[in-house]
């Protein structure tokens, strides 16, 4: 029993030192959240550049207090900028902006907690994924009337498919904020050391085959092009110009089985087999960016918000520029799709949320954005800012796109069906399945998955 | 015999050492990828050692996240959880393990139960009852949750099991109650349990992610994992200031591992004693 | 002894007892009942009806479990979660009862290596998976360039049915060796040396030693580790999704249960049906369970 309690000595000594760790931690968090009010309270400028991540904006007196959910750190500096901007212009509110991670879904399962509890943030961005899933939960606050008395003309100040996308039962749910189109990279080291010529404006699918054709070397590791398994950057672009669809106006039919549709998949998969691209499996372990970024790749098809990723990239950044798309059988087309930023129904201050909203679409709100050379602003007068932001590259190959572009096919169950879509073409990537088979499989389970949705 | 147990002794050695080298690749990776510039984190193919080591990465994580505010959190946290998970699943393990009382087995087995469901389940209707408590965005709402432990119960019981029932009778036969018996007799017996315990709670308290995410709203309120997810933008990955982040995170865990390392061996050393 | 303490204890002592019991497994029996059984069988509920992302309910009966069992999703995930298991468990254990013993014989150094054993266990997810996705990639990966050197050509280990899941298993073997070790270790130390010096006067071997005295003296603390390995191998899930792109020709042939279910849940927002995937999962891992508890009888040595 001694030699027990000498044990029991110890532990006891060991417990209170814990103990001691416990209230000193205790007593020191309380400090610090002391602290934290008072740098927030006192937060301006300064306050704000120190640490970005807890800015709150204006003054801690206001009246009403906005919470603005984001999920890009990239665009944090843009939209506290604009939000600082309101707050002047409307002293009586003041704006916290919360960062929410976009992968692995973090954003939106802390947006769906928030409004299965109720309290959600006042404003946050949207994508045309999740759009018409929140309004049919209603858990969006038509904007409207906003809109209205805030004098923005959606119609004239937008590209059209981009208003379209965020207008569900003729009412606007989503302030369109930026958007996204494709063209063509290419590595201008790459072409000269073949003595090739740059692509440029007006060229065509087959150019583009010939010159992968010029530029493949894959003794050296280097592909002319890349087919990744990738919609919205690669084959709908090409569907969308050979004349072919992916789901009908009223949502209740896809078009894989359309010929049209399968011929502008095919020309994808035939560079794969002609050796011009990795293949599938291959795209699958090193991705299409990765070998751009590391100069194997000559051209990469890539969406606009690749380009502060590229420009970054100290391997590449000098040796690369930009072209439009190729057109395909004399057709152009472009796939856009854009955020919006839309505000909660169950806001306790709905009105300013809605105000703070519509000014966000508005011209100085957009051209703060634009500068920063992140997004392509949504407005049509300030798409330039984009292009300006990198005035040795030809970025106007995407902002110049937007008016003949096609919105990207959304539906409530979008996600489901692009996975189903991946999951059967990717047999026909690999040469496992015929194309027709594989998008008789996809149409099949995608045209179940509709019906379900409209029952 | 001698010669034998040499080369036994070298077998013995190479292995251990090769299992190392296995095993502390990916970190070592980690920390060479963290001094490495975004370009060449992507590189293909890949390269070992930093062409143009850096501390780049770093300092963007120490841009996007207010660090010291961040890191006193999860400090706090874990050291609020660990304390609670060692009391409350000392307790109970050692009513499961030593006290007939009825529908023990039923309780244990219900609270084994817990492990087999995938916890995602849990995240939503917690997030309501903590919203219901009124401690959404505070530290209480933060760690009420973790507190309860079906793991730590389990592991501690079978501590509790395989101590020598003659310890206890002894102490019964001297008139002890059962805290007197649990708190002078049986805790000291189970202090590697309990060690192996802290190390757990402490690394699962630490690294836990998607609850102080939904829970904390404020950012001078999140704890280091859900700070580190907003380094990564929506398309971009920046892998070396996401491994500088790990990086950062790791060292207070392998700080701790290395300490409670001692107290190990000097409690089996105690036990040792004892018998 | 037993009967020592069996006539010390009469009928109101056990009721006393009893009650010590109770007050001694309250604080962990309430506390979760409150965060995780009553989310529980709310999510039971929740199977019976279709649910939104936003937590909204409306009864539906059995359909979700018609619509499961009739998928042929659900066998194929149960096929290769199973798999999945039968690869990592057992290795999984074997290794870490032999990296505990060999770092409970007093090596030299014992500590450091103990430390750098554990390092996965404390390594972020994300890191680990790069790494190993590296390590595994087809065209540039260290794992076919190590074939090369003895001629055999390399393949494309996660985009391959054949090979994806085996590959995942083994960063499971991986990253759970080192974590089982800790717990086995202190198994190890709590055993008491004058069984082994009472061994040694007796004359027996290492070997001996090893597979009379550890072995029985730590089957609790293995029993511990396959049950906790058991329902943790039933509920992959990180490395699968981190390792496996859609894009994969194996991402079939390496959806687990949980992925299953999570696709379900947080990607398509289908809780309900989540809910019902989640109770299937529960069920297998209980009956596995319970095996276990009823097996351990035959050779788990509690003192």
């Amino acid at each position: 029993m001694k030699k027990i309690q000498h044990i029991n000595a110890k532990i006891l000594t060991t417990a209170l030192a814990g103990l001691m760790v416990l209230t000193s931690a205790c007593s020191s968090s309380g400090t610090a959240a002391t602290t934290g009010t008072t740098a927030a309270a006192g937060s301006d400028s300064s306050a704000a550049e120190t640490s970005a991540a807890t800015t709150t904006e204006g003054d801690s007196s206001a009246s009403t207090k906005l919470s603005f959910m984001i999920w890009d750190a990239n665009q944090q500096p843009a939209m506290e900028a604009m939000a600082a901007a309101y707050t002047k212009e409307h002293p009586d509110v003041s704006i916290e902006i919360q960062l929410t991670a976009y992968k692995g879904g973090e954003y939106w399962t802390k947006l769906e907690a928030g409004m299965a509890g109720g309290n959600a943030p006042d404003v946050f961005w949207m994508n045309t994924l999740h759009v018409e899933n929140y309004v049919d939960a209603d858990m969006l606050a038509p904007l409207d009337d906003a809109v209205k008395t805030a004098g923005l003309d959606l119609d004239q100040d937008f590209p059209a498919a981009l208003a379209s996308m965020y207008k569900i039962n003729d009412q606007m749910y989503g302030i369109p904020k930026d958007f996204d189109t494709n063209a063509v990279w290419y590595n201008k080291e790459l072409f000269d050391a073949k003595g090739v010529a740059y692509p440029e404006a007006g060229w065509t699918w087959d150019d583009m085959v010939s010159l992968a054709k010029q530029l493949n070397d894959p003794d050296n590791g280097v592909y002319g092009i890349a087919a990744p398994l990738d919609f919205q950057t690669c084959y709908y672009n090409t569907v969308f110009a050979a004349g072919g669809w992916i789901l009908n106006e009223d949502k209740t039919q896809s078009g894989y089985n359309d010929p049209k549709t399968q011929e502008g998949i095919q020309i994808w998969i035939d560079l794969i087999n002609e050796g011009l691209s990795p293949s599938l499996a291959s795209l699958t372990d090193t991705s299409a960016d990765a070998m751009f970024e590391s100069g194997k790749l000559a051209m990469i098809w890539a969406g606009s918000y690749m380009t502060p990723e590229y420009v970054g990239n100290e391997v590449i950044k000098d040796k690369i520029d930009l072209v439009e798309l190729p057109t395909y059988d004399g057709n152009e087309a472009n796939v856009i799709n854009g955020l919006g930023y839309s505000v909660y129904s169950g806001s306790k201050n709905k009105e300013a949320a809605e105000a703070f909203a519509a000014w966000m679409g508005g011209t100085e709100a957009m051209k703060i954005q634009g500068e920063t050379g992140v997004v392509i602003s949504a407005r049509n007068d300030a798409q330039q800012y984009f292009a300006a932001s990198q005035p040795s590259l030809n970025l106007k190959a995407y902002t110049d796109k937007a008016a003949i572009a096609t919105a990207l096919p959304v539906s409530k169950v979008a996600s489901e069906m692009y996975d189903l879509e991946a999951n059967s073409l990717k047999l026909a990537y690999s040469g496992e399945l015929s194309l027709a088979d594989a998008c008789a499989q996809a149409a099949e389970q995608s045209d179940a998955l509709l019906a379900k949705m409209n029952k | 015999m001698s010669n034998g147990r040499r080369t036994s002794r070298v077998v013995l050695y190479i292995v251990l050492c090769l299992g190392v080298l296995l095993t502390v690749f990916p970190f070592i990776w980690m920390v060479l990828t963290s001094f490495k510039l975004d370009g060449e984190a992507v590189q293909v193919p890949p390269t070992i050692l930093p062409q143009h080591p850096s501390l780049q990465a770093y300092q963007q994580v120490f841009d996007v996240i207010p660090f010291r505010a961040v890191l006193l959190n999860s400090v706090i946290s874990t050291v609020l959880i660990v304390l609670g998970q060692v009391l409350f699943c000392t307790m109970a393990a050692y009513g499961f393990a030593r006290i007939k009382f009825p529908g023990r087995q039923l309780i244990f087995i219900l609270v084994l139960s817990v492990l087999m469901v995938p916890s995602q389940i849990f995240l939503i209707p917690q997030y309501l009852i903590i919203q219901k408590l009124h401690l959404l965005d505070t530290m209480g709402g933060l760690v009420l949750p973790s507190l309860f432990s079906a793991f730590g119960t389990f592991l501690l019981r079978q501590f509790f099991l395989s101590i020598p029932a003659e310890m206890e009778e002894a102490a019964i036969l001297d008139g002890a109650n059962r805290w007197q018996i649990f708190t002078k007799v049986m805790v000291p017996l189970v202090q590697p349990g309990i060690v192996t315990l802290v190390i757990f709670t402490a690394k699962y308290g630490w690294n836990n992610f998607m609850w102080p995410l939904i829970i904390t709203t404020t950012p001078s309120k999140m704890t280091l994992g859900p700070a580190l997810s907003t380094l990564s933008g929506v398309h971009v990955n920046n892998y070396p200031a996401q491994m500088a982040g790990a990086v950062l995170a790791v060292i207070p865990m392998l700080i701790l591992f290395i300490v409670f390392q001692k107290q190990f061996i000097e409690g089996v050393a105690h036990a040792g004693v004892k018998g | 002894m037993k009967s020592a303490l069996s006539r010390r204890t009469g009928s109101r002592h056990q009721l006393a007892d009893a009650m010590w019991g109770y007050f001694f497994v309250a604080p962990v029996v309430i506390g979760l009942a409150v965060f995780y059984a009553f989310p529980f069988l709310q999510n039971i509920y929740f199977s019976f009806c279709e649910v939104d992302r936003f937590n909204r309910s409306s009864f539906i009966g059995l359909d979700n479990y018609r619509e499961m069992f009739s998928s042929g999703e659900l066998y194929q995930s149960t096929g290769n979660t199973f798999l999945y298991v039968l690869l990592t468990v057992p290795l999984g254990i074997f290794l870490a009862i032999l990296v505990a013993a060999l770092l409970n014989s007093k090596a030299r150094g014992q500590s450091a290596l103990r430390t750098l054993y554990y390092l996965p266990a404390i390594t972020m997810p994300a890191a680990i998976a790069m790494v190993w996705k590296w390590i595994y990639n087809g065209n540039y990966g260290v794992l076919n360039e190590f074939l090369k050197v003895f001629g055999v050509s390399g393949r494309n280990w996660l985009n391959e049915s054949a090979t994806a899941l085996i590959a995942v298993a083994v960063v499971g073997i991986w990253s759970m060796v080192g974590y089982n070790m800790v717990i086995l270790l202190a198994g190890m130390q709590g055993i008491s040396p004058s069984y082994y010096e009472a061994a040694q006067i007796d004359g027996a071997g290492a070997l001996a030693c090893f597979f009379h005295i550890t072995i029985p003296m730590l089957s609790p603390s293995i029993f511990f580790v396959l049950i906790t390995s058991l329902i943790s191998g039933f509920q992959v899930f990180d490395t699968i999704y981190m390792m496996i792109g859609k894009t994969s020709l194996a991402y079939e042939s390496t959806q687990s249960l949980v992925m299953l279910f999570y696709r379900n849940a947080f990607d398509y927002g289908y809780k309900g049906y989540a809910s019902a995937v989640s109770i299937y999962i529960f069920v297998i891992i209980l009956l596995f369970t319970l095996i276990q508890f009823v097996a351990q009888k035959k050779w788990v040595h509690y003192e």
